[in-house]
């Protein structure tokens, strides 16, 4: 999807652990705020990034699959490691899994004090930046921006669960 | 009902100092653990399974695919001794972790009203707490024994009586 992404763009998160939801309440689950918090960038182990998806004008059934895919490509990757340090591994207990979707603008990223920028491939694919970096402060105050990122842009987030 | 975890019986395994590596040793440790579960019915049970279900998941390295790091005993057993002081006073949080391997407790309200407390083996506390969206706050805290007073403040906000 070339270009810029504009603020009133939807864009999407797919939830894939169980832990990132809190589904006490099962037609109106919880998202956790630590289920966004970001990764080292690999091309700036200092900066962090979270993953998500630029869906504009993609039915809901194609967001689905892509969250499927999504899902069955970290499934996939994980066995490779786990192959690779010589563990087994137990197709009965998947751990990744399609649960759902967080679904905001780009505008609410940027009222999160973040910023979301393209990042492909795959194609459609974007990454939340703009998290307070990996050094500076106490590993534990690092943490705690996050969290508060994360927290503000969780709180604008609509759940759609998987169908698929 | 008592909410404290006292009654909890620490698996064998919990003192083991490589179990990552053991895996069908586990898997049957992990089975013990489960039927420990499958024995209790109160409210208090529920909460240690959910808390100890989320330490399992995330004692290993990658545990989110994505290069997490994993959860340590040390860590586990200083956010236990943080949640039973809590949950004499306060509802039992949701419970999670972060990427950097620490465990979170999620006081939620609303998406608007909750605090996110992150504990590992460092002797800071990271937390974050929303009271609307004009009113947002985190910092990071000491916690040796005694509850930081910033987080009963927070949870008292949360929970007014």
């Amino acid at each position: 999807m070339p270009g810029p992404v504009e603020d009133k763009e939807p864009i999407v998160r797919f939830f894939l652990k169980k832990k990132d939801l809190d589904r006490t309440n099962l037609a109106n689950p919880v998202i956790k705020p630590e289920g966004f918090l970001p990764h080292p960038s690999k091309s700036n182990p200092l900066m962090g990034e979270a993953s998500v998806f630029r869906v504009a004008g993609m039915p809901e059934e194609e967001i689905q699959l892509q969250g499927k895919r999504v899902a069955d490509e970290r499934e996939r990757n994980y066995c490779e490691k786990l192959a690779e340090k010589g563990e087994t591994y137990t197709a009965s207990k998947r751990c990744f899994q399609f649960r759902g979707i967080g679904l905001c603008q780009a505008l609410d990223i940027r009222n999160a004090s973040l910023d979301v920028v393209p990042d492909e491939p795959p194609p459609r694919h974007a990454n939340i930046l703009g998290w307070i970096p990996f050094t500076g402060a106490s590993r534990k105050e690092i943490e705690s921006g996050h969290l508060r990122q994360a927290m503000v842009l969780v709180s604008k987030l609509k759940f759609i669960p998987a169908k698929i | 009902m008592s909410k404290t975890l006292r009654y909890l019986a620490i698996p064998a395994f919990f003192s083991a100092p490589s179990y990552v590596s053991a895996s069908s040793q586990t898997d049957s440790e992990l089975a013990d653990v489960k039927t420990l579960f499958s024995e209790t019915e109160s409210l208090g049970a529920n909460i240690v399974r959910e808390f100890v279900n989320t330490f399992l998941d995330s004692r290993q390295e990658n545990w989110d695919g994505n290069g997490a790091l994993p959860v340590s005993e040390a860590s586990y057993l200083r956010a236990k001794g943080f949640l039973e002081k809590c949950i004499e006073k306060y509802p039992a949080p949701m419970f999670g972790v972060t990427p950097g391997g620490s465990l979170t407790f999620d006081w939620f309200v609303n998406p608007s009203r909750r605090l996110i407390v992150s504990i590992d083996e460092d002797a800071q506390i990271a937390y974050s707490s929303m009271f609307g969206a004009s009113s947002v706050h985190h910092g990071a805290v000491t916690y040796l024994d005694e509850v930081p007073s910033i987080i009963w403040a927070h949870l008292g906000a949360l929970y007014p009586r």
